[in-house]
């Protein structure tokens, strides 16, 4: 009850009182109104208790579901957030939709590996393209490196060996590959490959165990490695302007100078990618600063069946083997005809030509320049033979040169038969004079294997004796100096 | 403990779902949920409907670690509010019939006759009217102040404002209200209050 409005207006007139105190008298029938709903109803007991029920069952849900997320931790926010984010490409109602926090656990733990996990994902990119990639390409130096951590990471001798055979067996392909795109190799990397032969020769010498057949194997693998390695190489200089003019024969096998003095023969790939002039570049580290390659006349077969020696003479035998192509193995370098080497036991296809015409003695061709040291290689007193062997890690050397054995150019009937001379090691040797030209009919002789001769000066020469059955007979009595 | 006190530490048990701390909760702020609700819907089951909804939605707030920080009364009038104000866009029809009013059942109008009966909604609706134009926060400042009869001190605890904020929210409250009622040169107004005068 307002008894101060009730004293104020109980001597003034009603207008005066509504003019003097508008808000107070508003204020009394504001609230009179407002009075109408301040009675309520009473609750329903039943329905707020199933209100508080199904409030509490539901704060228990969500309890739960906060739990699990909890130990599921950062896989769970993960695959959270992808739902949600397909969701809010589907569900445009929904535009708040948010995976919610990382939880702090997964924050703690998680956080500073991303950094961590994503550089490794690309160092591992890298490395993994670096595999493929050759020497003078940029990613070649991450491609050692990683083979040096693996070496370092390898401490087992026998996971070691493994390791290095394959490595070797790398720079082998690496080789072919350089020598397809007629690359040469850097002297850091014929450097690497044979100090990575030399440990995987000191580790299986380590290792050896005589009765061990695998080990021998190895032995002579990596001997074969180790000469490739050292070794010249020949590369083919593609043709020009004589495609296709002979069947060139080549030595199957070139002895070279091994860096202990040791010359050692290299087979060579019998099967040729091109003819034409054939170019022996030298291909040890220690000459590669020497681009200039000597180029050779081409050979040509001839009917006293003379192949091109490097560095020596001839060992020229006449043959009568009739005039058809076979195809015949060619014998091993321990076979009793002791034919030298032969670089693989692969099939390979043989000439023989027919009847040959009186085998007159032949003026041989002179391909021993006339300097007063037509020595190709190294001399020694004991040239050293690497035999193929038939394994996996046995590295093909490219086709360097076309050989007679590889039958697949058309043979010329009359070619000019050129001294196929060749000073390897002496780099200012003189260019071998041309002989005078000898036309020899076709067909062409079946070509022998080449082997390596010590002269009796001391160097190593490089032989081609006939085909087996027609090899002669001081071929046949002279032993493999490599089997020693 | 003062009330701000309870609610603040309520609300630090509530977040680590401790389910105590929130029947605590609902046990202290339901009642007062549904009769605020209660009085603006004017309807019991759509009232517990709003008070059910309006902890739900707390309860996903928690969940989200959103939700109110220190003044859980205010935060909870306020999403009762948004439920009310929504429900009346969506799908409560103006109009009511005399069935409806009928099925009403209000216990201290029971007695009264149907004259009677329908004046009172009348004026209750358009009291209701009245109230749900306002903004949020002149009609909490209204609801607490005349229907909760708290002080301006806790309704500025309760809304998280100074004092003096609430005062000139209640003034404009009040304002709208008389411009809405057309209580201001409303003469049966001012002739009802000389005879409640009179009378007291």
């Amino acid at each position: 009850m307002n008894y101060k409005l009730l004293k104020q207006v109980e001597h003034e007139p009603l207008q005066r009182t509504i003019q003097r105190a508008p808000s107070d008298l508003d204020d009394q029938s504001l609230n009179r109104q407002l009075e109408v709903l301040r009675k309520t109803p009473p609750r329903d007991a039943a329905a707020a208790m199933r209100g508080r029920n199904a409030f509490l069952a539901e704060a228990a849900a969500i309890r739960d579901e906060l739990e699990y997320k909890r130990r599921r931790g950062f896989i769970a926010w993960l695959s959270r957030s992808i739902k949600q984010r397909i969701n809010l490409g589907r569900n445009k109602n929904k535009p708040n939709a948010s995976p919610g926090p990382l939880p702090a656990p997964a924050r703690l733990i998680y956080a500073p590996l991303i950094p961590v996990v994503m550089t490794a994902l690309v160092s591992a990119a890298v490395i993994a393209t670096a595999q493929s990639s050759l020497p003078h390409q940029p990613l070649y130096s991450i491609k050692l490196w990683s083979e040096d951590v693996q070496l370092l990471l390898t401490a087992n001798p026998t996971h070691r060996l493994d390791l290095l055979i394959t490595f070797a067996n790398r720079r082998t392909a690496e080789l072919e590959a350089l020598r397809q795109r007629q690359e040469l190799p850097s002297s850091q990397f014929m450097q690497r490959f044979r100090d990575q032969v030399d440990e995987a020769l000191r580790l299986v010498m380590g290792q050896a165990n005589p009765d061990a057949g695998d080990d021998g194997a190895n032995v002579a693998v990596l001997k074969q490695l180790r000469a490739t390695a050292a070794a010249p190489v020949l590369v083919v200089a593609p043709t020009r302007g004589t495609p296709n003019a002979t069947a060139t024969p080549a030595p199957t096998a070139v002895s070279v100078a091994a860096p202990g003095g040791t010359p050692t023969a290299l087979p060579l790939n019998s099967q040729s990618p091109s003819h034409g002039t054939a170019v022996l570049a030298p291909y040890r580290a220690e000459m590669q600063t020497s681009d200039a390659a000597v180029e050779w006349p081409t050979p040509l077969p001839t009917p006293t069946r003379s192949v091109p020696v490097i560095g020596g003479p001839i060992d020229a035998q006449p043959t009568a083997a009739p005039a058809e192509k076979t195809q015949g193995a060619v014998p091993m370098a321990d076979s009793p005809s002791g034919t030298g080497i032969s670089p693989t036991p692969a099939v390979v296809d043989t000439v023989h030509i027919a009847p040959v015409p009186p085998l007159v003695p032949t003026p041989t061709p002179v391909l021993v320049p006339p300097t007063p040291t037509p020595v190709v290689i190294q001399p020694t007193a004991t040239p050293v033979l690497v035999p193929p062997t038939p394994t996996p890690m046995v590295p093909t050397l490219p086709p360097l040169l076309p050989t007679a054995m590889n039958p697949k150019p058309p043979v010329a009937p009359l070619e000019p038969i050129l001294p196929p001379v060749l000073p390897v090691d002496t780099p200012a040797a003189p260019v071998p004079p041309v002989v005078p030209t000898i036309l020899v009919p076709a067909p062409i002789l079946s070509m022998g294997t080449p082997e390596a001769m010590p002269t009796p000066d001391g160097s190593a020469q490089l032989t081609v004796s006939p085909t087996p059955g027609v090899t002669s007979g001081h071929d046949q009595q002279r032993g493999l100096p490599g089997d020693q | 403990m003062s009330n701000q006190e309870l609610q603040e530490t309520l609300l630090q048990r509530a977040r680590a779902f401790d389910l105590q701390a929130l029947a605590e909760i609902y046990d202290l702020f339901s009642p007062v949920l549904y009769r605020y609700a209660v009085r603006l819907l004017n309807d019991a089951e759509v009232a517990e409907e709003c008070v059910t909804e309006t902890f739900s939605r707390f309860l996903r707030a928690l969940k989200s670690n959103n939700g109110p920080r220190k003044y859980l009364s205010a935060y909870l009038y306020r999403v009762a509010h948004n439920w009310i104000t929504d429900y009346y866009r969506s799908a409560h029809s103006a109009t009511t019939s005399l069935e409806e009013l009928e099925d009403e059942t209000i216990p201290d109008h029971q007695e009264a006759g149907p004259l009677q009966m329908v004046m009172e909604k009348l004026a209750g609706e358009r009291v209701r009217a009245a109230i749900l134009s306002l903004t949020p926060d002149q009609r909490q400042v209204i609801v607490l102040k005349y229907y909760e009869g708290m002080t301006n001190e806790e309704i500025a605890a309760a809304v998280d404002k100074q004092v003096g904020a609430v005062k000139a929210l209640q003034q404009r409250a009040l304002a709208a209200l008389r411009r809405a009622l057309q209580v201001k040169g409303d003469s049966t107004g001012v002739m009802d209050e000389l005879q409640i005068v009179e009378t007291g």
